[in-house]
C-alpha cells in the first residue's frame, strides 16, 4: 500500500491534496461529481491497484439497483405503479444488501483466513455507505433521481474511502451536489480542521503509539503492573487521537470542496455513561447502526426482552464488523452488556448520581480497549494478569515504568488536557484570532517536521 | 489581499511558511542539503528544510550555502591520519587480487573465477599462513532466502571482500580460540551497538556488570556523530560521544553490534567501508583492546517474509562480509543467531514479538552465548598504553 493514501503523509497533504482540490474547484459546477469519482478512483488506484476493481464493480451494481428502486418510487409517485413494481423494489434492495453484505463478509473471511491484506482498503466503510445508500433509496429519502456520477462521487469520495466517515447520500449530494458551495470560509475552516487533525494524530497519537509498541517488544509476561496500565491508557489515548485526527483530517480535506463539516468524535470521554460514550465515539457508525440496524429491528419499542435482543445483535454485528477474530466478537459483546445494564438495572441508580457514570467511561472503556488490541487470546490473558495481578504473578519490578513514564508524562498530560471538550472548543470558537492562528500555523510546521523525518505509523483503523 | 488574509488567515499563514521553506530548500540544496536526496513525486521540496533540522543543520547553514560536513568526519580523518579518501581507495583495489575468505558457499553464484586456494597462496607467501582454523571464529549463521530480496541494497555480483591479515600478534602466528567465561569477563569490555544492543543493557542481566554505548538508530554511518546514552557499570548514564568513549579510557574488549538500521542503505560494499573505518578507528584510539564484531541477529521468518529490504539475505550478506575483517588475533567475528535462530536461520518466533528485536525474558539467550564465546589473552599480552613509552 503507497503512503498517498495515508491521510497524515507528505503525499498527501503535500502533493494529492492540493492537486485534487484545485482542478476540482477550476472545474466547472455540473462536472465536479464525475471529477471528484476520477479523483477518488485514481487516489484508490495509486494507493492499492488490485482491489479497485473491487469498487469500481460495486460502485456500478449500487448504482443500477439504486437506480432501478427509484425507477419504483417515481411510478408510485406518478401513480403508473402496480404490485410488480413494489416487487421489483423490494427484489433490488434484498438484492442490494445481500450483494453489499456478502462481499464484505467474504473478504473478512478470507482476511481472517489467509491474512489481512486480502481485505481491500476502506471496504467496510465504503460498503456501509452503498447499504445506506440503498435503504434511503427504499425509504424515498432520496427526491432527485441520482446521476451516476452523483452516486459514484458520493461512494467513493477520496476523503473518507479508507476510513470514513460514514457520510449520507443526502449530506452532500442533495440536488446531484448542485447544493455544495466552496467558499473560502469554509475552505479556511477546512484547513483548521486539517491542521487540528494532522496535530493529533502526528503529535499525539504516533508518538504515544511507540509506548504500545515498546510493551509488545517487551514482552506482556515481562512488563511491570503499573507499566500495564500506563500501557493500556496510552493505547486508549493513540487509538483515540488517531481515529479523532484522521476523521478531522478527513472532514476538513471535504470541506475545501465545499461538502459540510462532518463530526465524527464528539468528545466521548466527557461521556456520562457507556451508552452515550458510543453515541460520541465514531459517531457517524453508531448513527449507521441506529438507523439501518436498531430501529428497522424494532429499537427500543420493544419490550425488555425486544430491546436487549436488538442491543446485543447490534453489539455483535459491530464487534464482528471491527474485526473477524473472537477477541472482536469479546469485545463488542461486553460492551452491548454494559449499555444493557445501563439502560435497565442501572438506570435509577444513573439518575440520582449522574457522575458515577463516569467511572466506567475512564476505567472500564480503556480495558474494553486492551480486548480489542490484542487478537491472541493467551496474549490477552496475560495482559489482564499483569493489570490485576492477584493471581499470583506478582506486580513485578516497576523499574520499566520509572524508565518509560518521563518519556511519555507530557505527551500524556497533553491528551489529557485535549480530552476536556472546553479546550477544542475554544481552539475552534477561537480559530480567527491572532494568537491561535499562529499556534496552528507553527504546530502545522511541527507535524511536518516529524511527518518528514519519522517513517510514519498507519493509521490503525486500516486493516478494517 | 488583506480581505483574503482576514477571511482565511491560517490559509495565509501556511502559504507564507510554504514558500519560506521552499526557499531555504531550493538556496540549500546543492550545499547544506546536499546529502539528501529525495523523490519529489512523495515531498515537497520543503521537506528538505526539515531533514536537515533533524540532523543539526539549520536554515541559516542553508542560507549561507554551507557545505555539508558531518560534525566528526574531520576528527575521524585526523585520527586515521588519512589525507584523502584516494588513498584507501587505491588500497582497496590493490586487496581486489586476494579474494574473501568466505566460510560457506554463498547463494546465487556471486563466487569468483579465481580460487580461494590460488589467491591464498599468493598473500600467504607475502605475509605467513593465513587460514585461520576453527574454533576461533564463529561461522557465520545462514538463512533461508525467499525470493523476496530487492537486490539494490546487495553488493554488486561478483564483489569479494580480502581477508585481513594485520594483527598485533601476527608474527609468531598466535590465534585464540573462543571459549567459556564468567561475568567478571566483562567488567573491562565495552559493548558498541543499537537497539538490540539497548536491549542487551536492559534485560542481558548485564547493566552492572558491563560499559554500554548504544541507542536505537545508530548506524555505521552515523556511530561517530550521534550523542547518545552511555552506561557504565556503577550505574550511571550520560550522554556521549563514541570518539569521546573511546579517548577517555582503554578498554580490554570491544563488542560492536551494528548494521540493522543501514539494511536500507544500499548497498553492502558502503556499509563494509564504514565499518572497516569505524574498525580502523577503534584500533588507533584501543590498540590493545580485543574486538568482536558481533554478525548482526536475524530477523523472524514472518518478518523476512515481509519486507524486501529487512530480511535475512541482506543481513547474512552484509554479516559475511564484515566477518572477513576478523583476523583471528586480535579482531574475531562472532554470530549469536545460533543461540536464538532455527534450522532455516530465522529467529524462532516464541522470541520476538515484533519479528526484530527479542522479548526482554530471551536476552538472556545473548548474554549467555557471550559467555561462551570469549577469547581469553594472557596478562602479559596486554601492553598498557601509558607504560609503552
Amino acid at each position: 500500500m503507497q503512503n498517498i493514501v495515508l491521510l497524515s503523509s507528505t503525499e498527501f497533504i503535500f502533493r494529492f491534496l492540493p492537486a485534487a482540490a484545485v482542478v476540482y474547484l477550476l472545474t466547472p459546477v455540473k462536472y465536479r461529481n464525475m471529477v471528484l469519482f476520477l479523483e477518488s478512483i485514481l487516489f484508490y488506484a495509486a494507493g492499492t491497484l488490485k482491489f479497485t476493481a473491487v469498487l469500481l464493480v460495486l460502485t456500478l451494481l449500487n448504482y443500477l439497483l439504486g437506480n432501478q428502486m427509484f425507477t419504483c418510487n417515481y411510478l408510485t409517485v406518478c401513480g403508473e405503479s402496480d404490485d410488480s413494481t413494489d416487487r421489483k423494489k423490494k427484489v433490488s434492495l434484498i438484492l442490494a444488501v445481500l450483494l453489499d453484505a456478502g462481499v464484505l463478509t467474504a473478504f473478512k473471511v478470507l482476511a481472517l483466513a489467509e491474512g489481512a491484506s486480502w481485505l481491500p482498503l476502506g471496504i467496510s466503510f465504503y460498503i456501509f455507505k452503498m447499504i445506506s445508500y440503498q435503504a434511503d433509496m427504499y425509504t424515498a429519502r432520496i427526491r432527485q433521481r441520482p446521476p451516476f456520477s452523483a452516486a459514484a462521487a458520493y461512494f467513493t469520495m477520496f476523503p473518507q474511502l479508507t476510513q470514513g466517515p460514514i457520510m449520507r447520500y443526502n449530506d452532500g449530494f442533495r440536488r446531484k451536489g448542485l447544493l455544495r458551495k466552496p467558499r473560502l470560509e469554509s475552505f479556511e475552516d477546512g484547513l483548521v480542521y486539517i491542521t487540528l487533525g494532522l496535530c493529533m494524530k502526528v503529535l499525539l497519537a504516533d508518538r504515544i503509539g511507540i509506548l504500545w509498541n515498546e510493551i509488545d517488544k517487551i514482552g506482556y509476561e515481562s512488563i511491570s503492573t503499573p507499566l500495564a496500565w500506563l500501557g493500556a491508557y496510552g493505547y486508549t489515548f493513540r487509538l483515540y487521537y488517531d481515529f479523532w485526527g484522521y476523521s478531522l483530517i478527513a472532514a476538513g480535506s471535504a470541506m475545501l470542496l465545499g461538502f459540510d463539516f462532518i463530526e465524527n468524535f464528539h468528545h466521548p470521554y466527557a461521556a456520562t455513561g457507556i451508552g452515550d460514550f458510543y453515541r460520541r465515539w465514531h459517531a457517524t457508525l453508531g448513527a449507521w447502526f441506529r438507523d439501518y440496524i436498531y430501529i428497522p429491528l424494532g429499537g427500543s419499542r420493544c419490550g425488555t426482552a425486544g430491546t436487549i435482543r436488538n442491543l446485543l445483535i447490534v453489539w455483535l454485528i459491530t464487534g464482528l464488523w471491527h474485526g473477524g477474530t473472537f477477541n472482536f466478537v469479546i469485545w463488542g459483546l461486553v460492551l452491548g452488556l454494559m449499555i444493557i445494564l445501563e439502560k435497565f438495572p442501572l438506570k435509577k441508580l444513573r439518575e440520582k448520581a449522574p457522575f458515577l457514570g463516569r467511572i466506567p467511561v475512564l476505567v472500564i472503556i480503556p480495558l474494553t480497549w486492551v480486548i480489542f488490541a490484542i487478537p491472541d487470546l493467551p496474549k490477552l490473558a496475560a495482559y489482564f494478569t499483569r493489570l490485576f495481578p492477584f493471581f499470583g504473578a506478582g506486580a513485578g519490578n516497576p523499574a520499566d515504568f520509572l524508565r518509560l513514564f518521563p518519556v511519555y508524562a507530557p505527551l500524556f498530560a497533553a491528551a489529557v488536557v485535549l480530552c476536556v471538550p472546553a479546550v477544542f472548543d475554544a481552539i475552534v470558537r477561537f480559530r480567527k484570532s491572532v494568537p491561535v492562528v499562529l499556534l496552528l500555523g507553527a504546530a502545522f510546521w511541527y507535524c511536518v517536521y516529524f511527518m518528514v523525518t519519522s517513517g510514519g505509523n498507519t493509521f490503525m483503523y486500516f486493516s478494517f | 489581499m488583506w480581505n483574503f488574509i482576514k477571511k482565511a488567515p491560517l490559509a495565509f499563514v501556511l502559504l507564507l511558511g510554504a514558500i519560506v521553506f521552499t526557499v531555504i530548500a531550493a538556496v540549500g540544496r546543492t550545499t547544506a542539503y546536499s546529502q539528501y536526496d529525495h523523490d519529489l513525486k512523495k515531498e515537497p521540496e520543503l521537506s528538505l528544510v526539515f531533514r536537515g533540522l533533524h540532523d543539526g543543520v539549520t536554515p541559516v547553514d542553508a542560507l549561507l550555502r554551507r557545505q555539508h560536513t558531518s560534525a566528526s568526519s574531520k576528527d575521524v580523518e585526523a585520527i586515521l591520519g588519512r589525507q584523502n579518501e584516494e588513498e584507501s581507495a587505491m588500497a582497496a583495489t590493490e586487496q581486489q587480487e586476494a579474494s574473501a575468505a568466505k566460510e560457506e558457499p554463498q547463494e546465487g553464484g556471486t563466487q569468483e573465477e579465481q580460487t580461494p586456494e590460488k589467491a591464498q597462496e599468493e598473500t600467504a607467501n607475502a605475509a605467513g599462513d593465513l587460514t585461520i582454523p576453527d574454533g576461533v571464529n564463529n561461522p557465520v549463521v545462514q538463512a533461508e532466502d525467499y525470493g523476496n530480496m530487492d537486490r539494490r541494497f546487495l553488493a554488486p555480483e561478483g564483489t569479494v571482500f580480502p581477508a585481513q591479515t594485520e594483527g598485533i600478534f601476527a608474527p609468531d602466528g598466535t590465534y585464540y580460540k573462543l571459549q567459556q567465561v564468567d561475568d567478571s569477563y566483562f567488567s573491562d569490555a565495552l559493548f558498541i551497538g543499537d537497539s538490540r544492543t539497548d536491549g542487551l543493557y536492559t534485560y542481558g542481566n548485564m547493566s552492572g556488570k558491563t560499559t554500554f554505548f548504544a541507542k536505537d538508530a545508530l548506524s555505521v554511518f552515523k556511530v561517530f556523530d550521534l550523542e547518545i546514552p552511555f552506561h557504565t557499570p556503577d550505574g550511571q548514564t550520560r550522554s556521549a560521544k563514541l570518539l569521546d568513549v573511546l579517548g577517555e579510557k582503554q578498554y580490554r574488549k570491544i563488542y560492536i553490534c551494528i548494521g540493522v538500521n543501514e539494511l536500507g542503505m544500499p548497498t553492502t560494499v558502503e556499509y563494509y567501508n564504514k565499518y572497516k573505518e569505524l574498525l580502523e578507528v577503534v584500533r588507533k584510539l584501543q590498540p590493545d583492546s580485543i574486538i568482536y564484531i558481533e554478525g548482526m541477529m536475524h530477523v523472524t521468518e514472518k518478518y523476512a517474509k515481509s519486507s524486501s529490504v529487512f530480511n535475512n539475505t541482506n543481513i547474512v550478506e552484509r554479516n559475511t562480509a564484515v566477518s572477513t575483517l576478523a583476523n583471528g588475533r586480535d579482531i574475531f567475528y562472532i554470530d549469536m543467531n545460533s543461540a536464538v535462530c532455527d534450522e532455516n536461520g530465522n529467529v524462532r518466533p516464541e522470541l520476538s514479538n515484533d519479528g526484530v528485536h527479542l522479548t526482554a525474558s530471551s536476552y538472556e539467550l545473548w548474554h549467555q552465548f557471550l559467555l561462551q564465546n570469549a577469547i581469553v589473552r594472557n596478562a602479559d599480552d596486554w601492553k598498557d598504553a601509558e607504560n609503552e613509552q
